[in-house]
């Protein structure tokens, strides 16, 4: 089954790194699908556990780079978002690999081709995501086997 | 609602890989798709018709575009749909080019994903509101950064077209590298006499401000309200006093950095023309003797007590127009550029043969004053390089320059043997091939295509071993000065200002512009605009017109009274909010305002990052027009 | 592929900074040419290659990455490495880093 990445990307840098990958012709996976923001900080981690929860199978958050953020300090408290995020992610026993935080400039079309491609492959080789979907936190086997 | 959908082939770009008759069906299982057509290209009349023709015809209440980049056409179409009488933000696109057809090489697998793209934006419409732009003022007055032929041509043009600009410059004489220059090509006009009438112009404008040994320190605000401070360097001089007679450049007994004294002019036909102390030279500042120019001064405007000053003032728009430098030799040590007072870089030539230069323009060699028996051009130093220690792009203006060089030597002593290293001649520009062949052709340059493998200094002269490329063999020869076209880099200062500026840079340090093709002037960041080297290679005509049209495109700025704002602000919802004011501590914009138990956002001040959204809570602080529930609605059709 | 000889601008930088490129039937950046041109045969019978002494001077100063040097082992590999026919191509009055040289195996 192919997997499901979720890419949220911001209008001034990645978003438009990404149409420099386009305008570039670079090929990337097309599991890849991008939700535009205005910038990485107004991705809110309720929208992330709402794609695990959908059926997403990795979901990527991409933004300027530090210090280079059209709206200042946007990407900073992003940065800091994320990081409690995995701490989320790793108590839920989910595989910190299924999200990724990227800076990627207006400029960088290849490094967005290439980062998606890496990404894809990464989730790919972590499988369908089964852990978190619906609403619930599924039970590992063992888990089970101990009845929490 | 009523939802008109709207798929574009551009031709052949997006429905060669994107099935587009497909998902123009397929869109039609949603109920409240009402109408759902396909076109070749949507952006041209007939799209626009198409579209306009359908919110009328099926009162469409929505309308979602499947086609390239909003970044492309969202105003275009919004435009349609404005005219059509549909509120514009009733309208989204889905990006199935950029980011779907023309990265995509599966047929199968791009049409899947431009649908699923499709039914996000069809899902984001259904939950949209109609949004209406508000207000911002706009601050009459422009920033000029940076004082080089770019800042004052730009200056000069605001300043003609009846607005005040702040011209601020880091070093104590605006004119830049031009000033330095001896001779432009092709016309081989010289610099200063070309240059320095504009200086006085800007001088004695009476709507340009300068600031000169100044430095821009901190930007808040954005397009149209931007608040800058200004550091004025100390000079200890006083300007109101100094009259520009040099008796204390006189008196100095001090040989500061290049070779100049501690008080200083830059050169003599500086603007302003008023000295600058080295306080790291001075012999007061470092260990409180001397003095002798305070006494040499009549009018009294030498001032020890100096200090920085700065001032705070309002711009509705900035220009960048930071410059450049060569690039440093540290890395291409084969050249023997620290090792050989002959091995000299194209700047420093230029500057021995300026007349007011630290030759006089004798053309003499630096190590021991005699006239070179040949000299050795070589080309492409850092330029053109893919590596680490270069820098990957042509440096544009070296070509030129070179020619010019080889013509200035020859005119000064014919007999001089000239010959220059390349791996391409380019001269893209009016006359330029004309130049360079007449350096060829009239002055006998001799033009080796080929490139030096390392100059060794060898009694008094530099042995080069080179390989000529046309004769396929090794050339091996003697010369007397050896001159190297350093490729140029963005100013040290470009990234520190691109930063204040939120002005994105490119990975060689350039200021990014905001569509290589179609708007070369302005940044990406509404309210800045650039022109001249810190944009990337140009030579002075480029720099010129460059200036010219981000002046052009300040005043066009300047002239409104109001801008619209974006109207994809944030809103509270008074009736979730508790006044807590984590939104306001994340506003980088200082737009949201706690007010007794609840908050409110300045919608002018509003740039529409949506971070208070987040940082809230409870839910009651929304993104118009990216709101939770279109967000969330895009993910579930994303993922389903 | 050891590297991508496409890159090549033809600049002459890698002959330029040879050290024994004067005494070569065909300088460096022609084994790069003639490869680039399909035609790396002429490279294999030219005697340049056991010339190089692999002190890397081509491949440090070439402005696009190009590896001349390793165009040059790839060369000498692919003849195989019967000592005997080794030595009668290399000139007994070369530096004696030539035979260690000629001798190493072509690596990624």
């Amino acid at each position: 089954m192919r997997v499901n990445v979720v890419a949220f990307c911001c209008n001034w840098c990645s978003y438009a790194g990404a149409d420099l990958a386009g305008t570039s012709r670079l090929v990337y996976p097309s599991n890849v699908k991008i939700i535009r923001v205005p910038c990485s900080c107004r991705v809110d981690e309720a929208f992330i556990l709402r794609a695990f929860a959908r059926g997403a199978d990795g979901v990527i958050v991409c933004g300027c780079h530090i210090g280079d953020c059209h709206y200042a300090t946007g990407n900073y408290h992003t940065r800091q978002r994320m990081e409690s995020l995995f701490g989320l992610l790793a108590f839920m026993g989910m595989e910190r690999e299924r999200l990724r935080l990227e800076w990627i400039s207006a400029s960088e079309g290849a490094k967005f081709a290439d980062t998606m491609a890496e990404f894809t492959a990464q989730v790919e080789k972590l499988g369908k995501n089964e852990r978190y979907t619906g609403d619930c936190i599924k039970a590992t086997d063992a888990e089970a086997a101990e009845g929490i | 609602m009523r939802i008109g959908v709207f798929v574009c082939h551009c031709g052949n770009n997006i429905k060669a890989t994107v099935d587009a008759a497909y998902i123009t069906e397929r869109l039609r299982d949603d109920s409240s798709v009402v109408c759902s057509a396909e076109f070749p290209y949507l952006c041209a009349e007939g799209g626009q018709k198409l579209i306009t023709e359908a919110i009328a015809e099926h009162n469409l209440t929505g309308v979602v575009i499947c086609a390239c980049s909003p970044r492309m056409h969202e105003t275009t179409f919004r435009k349609a749909a404005a005219k059509a009488g549909l509120n514009p933000y009733r309208l989204e696109i889905a990006n199935i080019r950029e980011q779907c057809a023309w990265v995509h090489k599966n047929k199968e697998e791009a049409t899947e994903k431009a649908l699923s793209l499709a039914k996000a934006a069809i899902a984001k419409i259904k939950l949209s509101q109609p949004l209406f732009p508000g207000e911002s003022r706009v601050t009459k007055r422009a920033l000029v950064i940076g004082g080089g032929i770019a800042g004052i041509q730009a200056a000069l043009d605001i300043a003609e077209a009846g607005f005040p600009v702040d011209l601020v410059e880091k070093s104590p004489s605006i004119g830049g590298k031009m000033a330095q220059l001896d001779k432009t090509f092709p016309t081989l006009d010289c610099s200063a006499c070309i240059l320095t009438p504009k200086m006085v112009d800007v001088a004695s404008h009476e709507k340009i401000n300068l600031h000169t040994y100044s430095e821009v320190e901190k930007v808040e605000g954005f397009v149209g309200s931007f608040t800058v401070t200004i550091r004025k360097k100390a000079r200890s001089v006083d300007m109101t006093k100094c009259t520009g007679c040099g008796d204390c450049l006189a008196a100095c007994p001090v040989k500061g950095k290049e070779n100049r004294k501690a008080i200083y002019i830059p050169y003599a036909q500086a603007v302003p023309n008023v000295p600058a102390i080295d306080r790291e030279s001075c012999l007061y500042f470092k260990n409180g003797k001397c003095k002798r120019c305070e006494k040499a001064c009549q009018p009294k405007a030498i001032d020890f007590t100096q200090e920085d000053e700065r001032i705070t003032e309002g711009y509705g728009a900035i220009i960048a127009a930071t410059g450049f430098e060569a690039i440093r030799l540290d890395a291409f040590g084969e050249y023997g550029y620290h090792a050989n007072k002959d091995v000299i870089t194209s700047l420093e030539f230029e500057r021995i043969i300026n007349a007011s230069g630290p030759t006089g323009g004798k053309l003499v060699r630096p190590s021991d004053g005699s006239v070179p028996a040949r000299i050795s051009f070589i080309q492409c130093v850092g330029s053109r390089d893919a590596t680490a220690r270069g820098k990957p792009y042509c440096s544009k203006v070296c070509c030129m320059y070179t020619a010019k060089h080889a013509i200035s030597a020859k005119e000064k002593h014919p007999e001089i043997d000239v010959e220059v290293f390349y791996i391409d001649v380019r001269t893209p520009g009016k006359n330029f091939e004309e130049f360079y062949r007449r350096a060829v052709e009239v002055y006998g340059v001799r033009y080796i295509k080929g490139q030096v493998g390392k100059v060794i200094g060898e009694n008094g002269s530099l042995r080069i071993q080179a390989m000529d490329m046309l004769e396929n063999g090794r050339y091996d020869a003697v010369t007397d000065l050896v001159v190297l076209a350093a490729a140029i880099e963005p100013s040290d200062s470009a990234k520190k200002v691109a930063q204040m500026l939120s002005s994105p840079i490119d990975a060689n340090g350039f200021l990014s512009e905001a569509h290589p093709k179609l708007r070369p002037v302005e940044s990406a960041t509404a309210g800045i605009f650039l022109c001249g080297m810190c944009n990337g290679p140009k030579d002075i005509p480029e720099t010129v017109a460059q200036a010219s049209a981000a002046a052009c495109k300040v005043i066009g700025l300047l002239v409104k009274d109001q801008l619209t704002t974006n109207p994809c602000t944030a809103k509270t919802d008074e009736n979730n909010c508790s006044g807590c004011g984590l939104c306001a501590e994340v506003c980088p914009y200082g737009a949201v305002g706690v007010i007794s138990h609840s908050t409110a956002v300045n919608a002018a001040l509003c740039q529409g990052c949506g971070g208070c959204t987040v940082a809230c809570p409870s839910g009651a602080m929304n993104l118009q027009g990216f709101s939770r529930a279109q967000i969330i609605a895009e993910v579930d059709a994303l993922c389903g | 592929m050891m590297n991508n000889e496409n890159r090549c601008m033809l600049c002459g930088r890698c002959s330029a900074a040879c050290p024994m490129a004067a005494r070569m039937d065909l300088p460096p950046h022609m084994w790069v040419y003639r490869t680039q041109r399909g035609d790396p045969s002429s490279v294999r019978k030219a005697d340049a290659i056991w010339k190089c002494l692999s002190c890397l001077c081509c491949e440090a100063r070439c402005p696009r990455g190009v590896k001349p040097a390793h165009v040059a082992e790839e060369a000498r590999a692919g003849q195989g490495y019967i000592l005997e026919d080794v030595m009668k191509r290399v000139d007994e009055n070369m530096p004696q880093q030539l035979p260690v040289a000629a001798l190493r195996k072509a690596r990624g």
